[in-house]
């Protein structure tokens, strides 16, 4: 029975342009190209960060600590980059990045704690290591100016980001689709019990599904930090949640196995839009919040439900 | 078996993070062994002083100024961090006052949520002393606060100023506010009032609660919504620095096009004053604040009159500072 | 056999390190054994502690509830606004309701949707909180009648209210879960959903109850803790889940449910509760605070995998 799954990518587009129609119409402010380049470049934080929570919720994990982590990076970022250049402190965040999902990776595996329960932990320790090494206070990189390259940069005349943003979900696509390691993401989602018995080695492909979240994070950080020019120990509280959000409401199943990186991307538009067109209208941030909140739990109830008929035949999924 | 193995580990763990925890930070605390017991022999007796948030400079300037007076006095320094918190505020304050404290300096974090901790104070016979932020509703002994409002009126004062003799700028403002229930937030009142009153118009209002990435996309939309917007006063320099961050990357010149205006003298808001991207801020005199407190508790010690400027609710002001391009050097390192 | 043996370690377990740690504790630092403060280790225990017995319920259906912080800043904020315009009690009965509400919200989409209760709460966790933000419009709400700060704040032949009221709760939680037919679904759900549809219980709603309680019981820290600060924030109680979660872990309860102990959970929250105290004695850098009870989770969700290895050993799946 074919379900009407209301992340079907196309819907989700429809969904994107009848939301934009609608606010444009109240505020017209929105249509410029000053508004819709910055909508993209917005959208561009969360998108690359959803690619790589996409992979690992494809491998039925997931990654509550990538705030953190993002607040982690950029002190990194900040302090690294000031003592010893933009490339350096780069390379140390990448480097931060993917210990950080290696601990976390480690933890799932060998510790057999749940990917929420550990990842609700590593958010609070990471974080507390974020601010400490900041000395809890902002980090100014007002002299960097060669990270601006990385918000307000240009190539050929389309800002950086989103040619960032585009280049990381191509990638993402085709290791997702033709790439053994691919494959192997979405066995250990789909079933993982059957993955180990054929063979495959479940644990390391675990631990690449968090390392998949933190580099994707790497990403977002260096054009927030190249944004507000500072590296802060309290930033992305929210990201998490924004994050995720995304990747279910792009329709990647839950129980896994069956990642959707178009649909992660359509949903990030959508929800970057409307949270623009919140803004543009002066509505205040806590609306927003209560807008995402909603969409997420319809998103989740529409798409992953498995009893959407309570009075009637149960269309039973087994797990 | 294994279980008593890691429950033997966890308390190894547990004495050796305490002992690092207090010995790690970088001298705000004041480092103990566990040996040492809490009575005060050569000491004059205790001042702790209860802060809002550590991880705001503004405040860590404020703790450095009551920690140095208070240990220049003689007196035994103990700090608490509130981290944005008001259980955590009320937590560590009773546990301080439960330590045999001599004052209890406080910067809450929640004003309101703070009349169980004065009255658990006073019953110790306790003064509190609160710096920075206090409200109608406690009996405190004093209140040492700058003007918000007031400080608000000079930012806008100063740009009233700047921009008068621009005709041709239009009279749009907007302004980037934090947390309403914040002791800050009174600060656009101030401003609001005085650009109004020049015939200003506030076309937009946005919360971003003091994070400087909000304020980012805060100021982005701000200028998609009002393309024409000239003035934006930031509830703080963070927030004005990502929005002038924001002003630069849209292909507009901050300073020029749009003037921006900050709060607090944070550090790292002189470069950019000094460049003319962000027009002026307000400087609090966190220190002198700080130091003010332990003064003001010397007094009371030996009873001598203390100097109200406002008799009735005993609040002594703290002075206020433009900081702009003319006298932005005298503060840089 | 050998599983009864594991349960009375796990009840030794967590009330031995109480007591270790209360000695060390009290004879080496005279701060700590002052009146006063041990006092205030009761009281302080009781406000997350009355929501960890609801999560202890949870935890032992085999579910979570991360929301459980956000339900207390709005029942907070909402009785708060309700205290001030009418009759205390009533207000009470009120936020009860509102948290009973609250919790079949977030049961019915676990329960009757078949959702992971992870992720449903941590949805709920954002909307609740928003709606807060909403209600108040960010403001601090205020409070202060003399008799409502007493529940907070006071004493009654010398113990701290708070903690009076979170030992009868548990108490009778405790009865409940033991005794009751009610109390054996809930623990046997935690075993195995799937035995007990077989026999006739109807899971569903026992599992959407059980959110219910959840919040019942964070309504009753709701009011506690507003009444502590006479006033409440919307932005209050920020990582409160975290605290309630550690609490019961701590208490031995396993996170894949069967098993559990409202007595262990309520050692477990004094436990916590001495050793914040004890690391704001020391003055222990706040961040690293927060590290350090980010690791004794950890521990406590390892020592959960290890015992169910014991489990596994003793009982065949």
């Amino acid at each position: 029975m074919k379900r009407f799954r209301f992340s079907d990518t196309a819907g989700l587009f429809g969904a994107i342009i009848l939301v934009f129609i609608i606010f444009s119409c109240l505020q017209p402010n929105m249509l410029t190209l000053f508004n819709i380049k910055n909508i993209f470049v917005q959208v561009s934080i969360t998108a690359i960060a959803a690619a790589g929570m996409t992979f690992a919720m494809t491998a039925g994990v997931f990654d509550l600590s990538i705030g953190s982590i993002q607040a982690l990076l950029s002190v990194v970022i900040a302090r690294i980059g000031l003592q010893f250049g933009l490339a350096a402190g780069i390379t140390a965040a990448f480097a931060v990045a993917v210990f950080c999902g290696i601990i976390n990776g480690v933890i799932v595996v060998n510790l057999k704690i749940q990917a929420f329960a550990a990842t609700l932990v590593t958010m609070i320790v990471i974080r507390g290591i974020a601010i400490l090494l900041a000395h809890g206070k902002e980090i100014p990189i007002y002299n960097m100016n060669s990270i601006k390259f990385f918000s307000s940069g240009t190539i050929l005349g389309i800002p950086v980001p989103i040619i960032i943003m585009i280049l990381v979900y191509a990638v993402s696509f085709i290791v997702y689709e033709y790439t053994e390691f691919g494959m192997y993401m979405r066995s250990v989602g789909s079933n993982l019990r059957a993955s180990t018995v054929s063979g495959i080695n479940t644990g390391k492909y675990l631990i690449f599904a968090f390392v998949c979240t933190a580099v994707g994070t790497v990403f977002s950080t260096v054009i927030m930090t190249s944004q507000i020019m500072f590296g802060k120990g309290t930033v992305g509280e929210d990201f998490a949640m924004d994050v995720i959000t995304t990747v279910v409401l792009g329709g990647t199943v839950l129980t896994g196995g069956k990642g959707n990186l178009f649909g992660t991307m359509a949903a990030s538009l959508l929800i970057a839009v409307i949270k623009n067109g919140l803004n543009i209208s002066g509505v205040n941030t806590y609306y927003q919040q209560l807008v995402i909140g909603i969409v997420f739990i319809a998103a989740l109830v529409l798409n992953n439900g498995k009893n959407l008929q309570i009075f009637g035949e149960k269309t039973e999924r087994r797990r | 078996m294994k279980l008593k193995k890691m429950a033997a580990i966890m308390m190894a763990v547990f004495v050796v993070g305490c002992l690092t925890g207090c010995n790690s930070d970088e001298g705000t605390n004041e480092s103990k062994t566990t040996k040492e017991q809490t009575t005060d022999t050569q000491e004059k007796g205790t001042i702790a002083y209860s802060c809002y948030d550590l991880s705001y400079e503004y405040y860590i300037t404020l703790a450095q100024g009551v920690r140095e007076t208070a240990e220049a006095a003689g007196y035994k320094y103990l700090e608490h961090d509130e981290q944005s918190d008001e259980a955590t505020m009320i937590s560590g304050c009773m546990d301080l006052i439960n330590q045999g404290i001599d004052a209890l300096i406080l910067t809450a974090y929640k004003p309101e949520a703070a009349t169980a901790i004065v009255e658990a104070a006073h019953e110790k016979e306790i003064p509190v002393i609160m710096v920075d932020f206090g409200s109608d509703e406690l009996d405190y002994d004093i209140l040492i606060e700058s003007d918000n409002v007031e400080g608000g009126k000079m930012a806008a004062e100063y740009a009233m100023e700047l921009l008068k003799d621009n005709d041709s700028t239009e009279q749009k403002a907007a302004i980037i506010t934090n947390d309403p229930s914040a002791g800050s937030y009174v600060r656009r009142d101030g401003f609001y009032d005085v650009v109004t009153d020049e015939g200003y118009e506030v076309v937009s209002e946005l919360n971003a609660n003091s994070n400087p990435d909000e304020a980012y996309s805060c100021m982005q939309n701000i200028l998609a919504s009002n393309p024409d917007v000239t003035l934006v006063f930031c509830l703080n320099d963070s927030m004005a620095i990502a929005a002038s961050q924001a002003v630069a990357d849209a292909g507009l010149e901050p300073g020029k096009d749009v003037t921006i205006l900050g709060f607090n003298a944070d550090e790292a808001v002189f470069e950019p004053i000094k460049s003319g991207e962000i027009a002026c801020t307000i400087m609090q005199k966190p220190y002198e604040m700080g130091k003010m407190g332990v003064e003001i508790f010397e007094k009371l010690q030996s009873g001598d009159v203390i100097a109200y400027d406002d008799e009735e609710n005993r609040i002594i002001w703290a002075p206020l500072e433009v900081i702009s391009k003319e006298n932005v050097e005298k503060y840089m390192k | 056999m050998s599983e009864i043996k594991k349960i009375s370690w796990n009840k030794h377990m967590i009330l031995l390190l109480l007591l270790i740690f209360w000695t060390v504790m009290v004879t080496t630092n005279p701060a700590f054994r002052n009146a006063d403060n041990l006092m205030n280790i009761l009281r302080e225990s009781a406000f997350t502690g009355i929501t960890a017995i609801g999560m202890t319920y949870c935890i032992i259906m085999g579910d979570f509830d991360l929301s459980v912080g956000s339900m207390l800043a709005l029942m907070a904020v909402v009785g708060v606004k309700l205290l001030n315009i009418c009759n205390m009690w009533l207000a009470f009965l009120l936020i009860l309701i509102l948290g009973v509400i609250c919790g079949s919200l977030n049961g019915f989409i676990i329960a009757y949707l078949k959702i992971s209760a992870f992720i449903v709460t941590l949805g709920t966790f954002y909307i609740f909180r928003a709606v807060a933000y909403i209600i108040t419009d960010g403001k601090t709400v205020v409070y202060s009648d003399k008799f409502f700060m007493f529940l907070g704040n006071g004493t009654i032949m010398k113990m701290p209210v708070p903690f009076l009221v979170f030992v009868i709760l548990a108490v009778l939680a405790s009865i409940v879960l033991r005794h009751s037919v009610y109390g054996r679904s809930v623990m046997g759900m935690g075993n195995s959903v799937k035995a007990c549809e077989i026999s006739g219980i109807n899971t569903k709603f026992i599992k959407m109850s059980v959110f219910m309680l959840a919040g019942a019981f964070t309504a009753m820290s709701a009011i506690l803790s507003a009444s502590r600060q006479a006033s409440a924030g919307p932005g209050m109680a920020a990582n409160f889940h975290f605290d309630a979660i550690t609490m019961v872990v701590l208490g031995g309860t396993s996170l894949s449910g069967g098993a559990g102990s409202i007595f262990n959970t309520v050692i477990a929250a004094v436990f916590y509760t001495s050793m914040s105290n004890c690391m704001n004695l020391y003055h222990v850098d706040t961040q690293w605070q927060r590290i350090f009870m980010g690791l004794v989770l950890l521990c406590a969700f390892a020592m959960d995998f290890i015992k169910q290895i014991g489990r596994d050993v003793g009982i065949k799946n």
